[in-house]
């Protein structure tokens, strides 16, 4: 079970169209980890997230999920184990939000109706989330941070080991950040999951990360502890603008200049 | 889940109270106990053939082309992510008639009718993909390509129909517009229409999640290409069936799938079989009032279908928010 949760990445190139993300990327997340990947706007998280997702296929070198190549898993037993949150989520049909929910078992059900335990599944999940009082809502009427919290319910529903996450914070108020975070945190904590999100915020890779994806954007990817990553000098580079480290006794705080 | 097994009993009801009704009307009315007594093989013989040759033949052709349609366009309304999709509106409808009627003008058998209708439907659904490609399938994007399409088929068929020598001119015309005179019992379109359920149910769950989009759902593992692949084949092979059992009928793919996802929600495992239910009694019904609206004079039920047909179009276009 422990092994099941281990994405790995040998020699990894990833390019969109012209664009060169990364490449001989090599990486191994493992259960109870938290890695964040840093960028500027198109500097490629996303293609990498998806590439490592299985969404897209690797310009050169593989993944894997289990040692296992990650392109020869059949789409639903992939899903049982790896799980994706897309950076935006559309819904162009009304469906109720419990409907909604309810479609990240799709992975678990091989029979034509879901089971109790699939319902119970979806009904903790949306209280995961504080949508358990939406339940019988339209998704079309929800606004941007509801729409955002079903999305991770869903996720949650959906049950994977291993949390692919494409700026989870989007959209979300200060106490939803910090439940989301919190969960996830406890989930790390039992080392049942592991976790890889794209951020915008040095601060959130700072408190919640173990391990940090650097992407320059010319087509380099760096890979590194928080504290090997995350230094003044690097993160100025990256954003192009000066970026400050604070001490407040034991804790650092990123600050913009 | 209560209020939707309710819902869907009723659908059923509906179905053979419609069927029951399309059996009692016509130029001659007959009474209900008749058509019971002509149904056990009793009663007086003309009854009995009008029955048995007539009525039911035609009410289940009906019923059958009315449930191919709203099967069909609740799954096109999948595959294009748009709740506007019809098989009539998107000149789908109009790619298979083409075929058909070139069939027909070639003076080719009935078996060959209902491949060159398939090829015409396959042909014009792969167009309208081919060219509304783009990242968010735009409902006007959509709407226009499908009405350019229609007009480009209805000129060919125009041209056709041009070409026509008279003797045939009448039957291509009336079988054109929708047209339930002079059938038997459509056999081999019954089993399509039921084996074409069976096929898309099992889809169903994938369905609902298909609808949100094709990343959203490869996310949850579903193998897009295969179910997109057979939700286009599926979906064509019915409206193909659907035309050469009555020639072009709209709208009621549009329709029954917005009604019934007013009131039954949005699960395609309830969805699908229900719209086959509603489609078919819908068109059963319609079918009545083109035979007795202007009786003894017909009227082709395509023609009654549209007039129903436009103003909700217009309706559900109006309010696309909520749909």
């Amino acid at each position: 079970m422990r092994e099941a949760c281990t994405l790995k990445a040998r020699q990894l190139g990833v390019q969109i169209a012209a664009k060169r993300v990364c490449s001989r990327l090599d990486l191994e997340i493992a259960p109870g980890e938290c890695w964040g990947i840093l960028g500027q706007n198109g500097s490629g998280k996303t293609s990498l997230l998806h590439t490592l997702g299985g969404l897209l296929a690797p310009r050169e070198g593989a993944v894997y999920l289990a040692d296992c190549e990650l392109k020869r898993y059949p789409a639903k037993k992939r899903a049982r184990l790896l799980g994706l949150l897309l950076q935006e989520n559309q819904a162009a049909f009304p469906q109720t939000v419990w409907e909604y929910c309810l479609t990240g078992r799709y992975p678990h059900v091989d029979s034509f109706l879901e089971s109790e335990a699939d319902r119970a599944a979806t009904r903790q999940a949306l209280a995961i989330m504080q949508m358990s009082e939406h339940r019988q809502q339209n998704v079309l009427t929800l606004s941007g941070g509801e729409g955002r919290r079903l999305a991770l319910a869903t996720l949650f529903a959906q049950d994977p080991c291993l949390y692919l996450l494409d700026e989870p914070l989007n959209h979300l108020d200060l106490r939803h950040q910090r439940l989301l975070l919190h969960y996830l945190r406890e989930r790390l904590r039992e080392k049942k999951i592991a976790v890889l999100m794209a951020l915008h915020d040095i601060n959130i890779a700072e408190q919640y990360c173990d391990r940090v994806i650097l992407l320059s954007g010319a087509g380099e990817a760096r890979v590194g502890t928080k504290e090997e990553i995350l230094t003044e000098e690097n993160m100025s580079a990256l954003y192009g603008h000066p970026v400050r480290l604070l001490w407040e006794q034991d804790k650092r705080w990123w600050v913009v200049e | 889940m209560n209020h939707r097994a309710l819902i869907f009993f009723l659908l059923v009801i509906f179905a053979l109270s419609s069927l029951l009704f399309s059996l009692m009307k016509g130029s001659t009315s007959v009474h209900f106990d008749q058509v019971l007594t002509a149904f056990f093989g009793q009663g007086n013989p003309l009854d009995q053939d009008i029955l048995w040759r007539l009525r039911l033949p035609r009410a289940w052709t009906a019923f059958v082309s009315g449930g191919l349609l709203a099967l069909a366009g609740a799954l096109m309304q999948v595959l294009l992510r748009n709740p506007l999709a019809d098989p009539y509106v998107l000149g789908i409808s109009g790619g298979a008639a083409l075929g058909a009627l070139l069939a027909l003008f070639l003076g080719l058998s009935s078996l060959w009718l209902m491949g060159f209708a398939w090829a015409g439907a396959l042909g014009a659904i792969a167009l309208t993909l081919l060219l509304v490609r783009g990242r968010i399938w735009h409902t006007t994007r959509l709407l226009l390509t499908g009405i350019s399409l229609a007009c480009g088929f209805s000129a060919l068929i125009s041209f056709i129909l041009l070409l026509a020598p008279d003797r045939i001119l009448h039957t291509l015309l009336f079988w054109l517009v929708g047209d339930l005179n002079e059938t038997g019992l459509p056999v081999a379109a019954s089993v399509f229409l039921f084996l074409g359920l069976a096929l898309a149910l099992r889809l169903a769950p994938a369905l609902n999640i298909l609808a949100r989009g094709e990343l959203d759902a490869r996310a949850l593992g579903v193998p897009t290409r295969w179910v997109q692949g057979q939700l286009y084949f599926l979906s064509s092979l019915l409206t193909a069936c659907a035309v050469s059992l009555s020639g072009c009928i709209g709208f009621i793919g549009l329709i029954a799938p917005h009604l019934l996802r007013l009131v039954l929600g949005y699960d395609h495992r309830l969805l699908l079989p229900a719209s086959v239910l509603l489609g078919g009694s819908l068109l059963t019904l319609a079918d009545v009032l083109a035979r007795t609206v202007a009786a003894p004079q017909q009227l082709p039920v395509g023609v009654v279908m549209t007039l129903l047909g436009v103003p909700v179009f217009l309706v559900v276009l109006a309010r696309k928010q909520g749909v």
